[in-house]
């Protein structure tokens, strides 16, 4: 009868191993992850279609809504503040684009 | 991108990161046999341990741009194939952690001849999942008993237990193959 010592346990996952290459595994590896890539771009692209068409309703039903910012820019170039910060705003950029870039 | 076979793994492991599909081709192709094996071991079921480690590679594709150290790839490897074992396992509950000593002793007698003498892969199926788990991450991986409690969440004490009596366990399913082999 034999009788196992620790150190032949440990050596019998040593011989136990054959490194076996499979191209079969490879492949269905490369399935998985296309079928994940494939996936991921088709809730990418559901996502962004829920986006454009929940704009494209808010804009038909409710118009208002979309020409509110309009309006917003509209009240506060018409105050007196609202004008000087955009004239002093023109200037520095002009200033910053042609003397400092230039 | 050439030919990366003799690529430093680093460097593979980087360009993968980077979505180079042949950079993680070749990944799979150097670590599926590695993965394979621990599967095979912890799992006792062929087929499921290639479902189990084909999940693997691809939480690793998922999460490679995560991976701050290309060198440490190995290592990371390994604890995706931990945590992908252990989540199968307790979905099907089937992880024992019960330590009695009574619950998992498998009755000799199944054994008599001795002339089908077992072979590891054998043995090892005839351990609880938990224990053959340590007993695995142990003398196949060679992680030391705190690596194993981390790596698991089992305590230490039960971590060290699980390998002693899983190794005398293999030992004596096991001690007439070495007449045979």
């Amino acid at each position: 009868m034999n009788t196992l010592d620790e150190e032949d346990v440990a050596n019998l996952f040593v011989a136990d191993e054959s490194d076996v290459q499979d191209d079969a595994f490879r492949a269905a590896v490369r399935r998985r992850i296309a079928k994940h890539q494939f996936a991921r771009t088709a809730v990418a692209l559901g996502v962004a279609a829920a986006a454009v068409a929940t704009m494209v309703a808010v804009a038909a039903f409710f118009p208002a809504t979309v020409l509110y910012p309009v309006v917003l820019v509209t009240k506060a170039l018409s105050s007196p503040l609202g004008a000087g910060t955009a004239v002093v705003g023109a200037i520095g950029l002009t200033w910053w684009t042609t003397l400092v870039e230039g | 991108m050439g030919n990366l076979t003799d690529a430093a793994e680093a460097v593979v492991v980087a360009l993968a990161g980077n979505g180079d599909p042949g950079a993680y081709d070749e990944l799979v192709r150097r670590k599926q046999a590695q993965v394979l094996r621990l599967m095979r071991r912890l799992s006792n079921d062929k087929a499921l341990a290639e479902d189990l480690a084909q999940q693997v590679f691809v939480e690793a594709w998922k999460g490679l741009t995560k991976l701050n150290a290309p060198g440490a790839f190995s290592k990371w490897l390994r604890a995706i194939c931990l945590n992908v074992w252990l989540q199968h396992f307790r979905r099907k509950n089937l992880l024992v952690l019960d330590n009695d000593a009574a619950d998992w002793l498998v009755d000799a007698s199944t054994y008599e001849r001795p002339e089908h003498a077992i072979d590891l892969a054998a043995a090892l199926g005839l351990l609880p999942a938990t224990v053959r788990l340590c007993v695995v991450l142990a003398y196949q991986e060679g992680m030391t008993h705190g690596e194993i409690a981390d790596a698991t969440n089992l305590p230490l004490g039960t971590v060290k237990s699980h390998i002693v009596r899983g190794s005398a366990r293999l030992r004596e399913l096991m001690k007439d193959y070495g007449d045979k082999s």
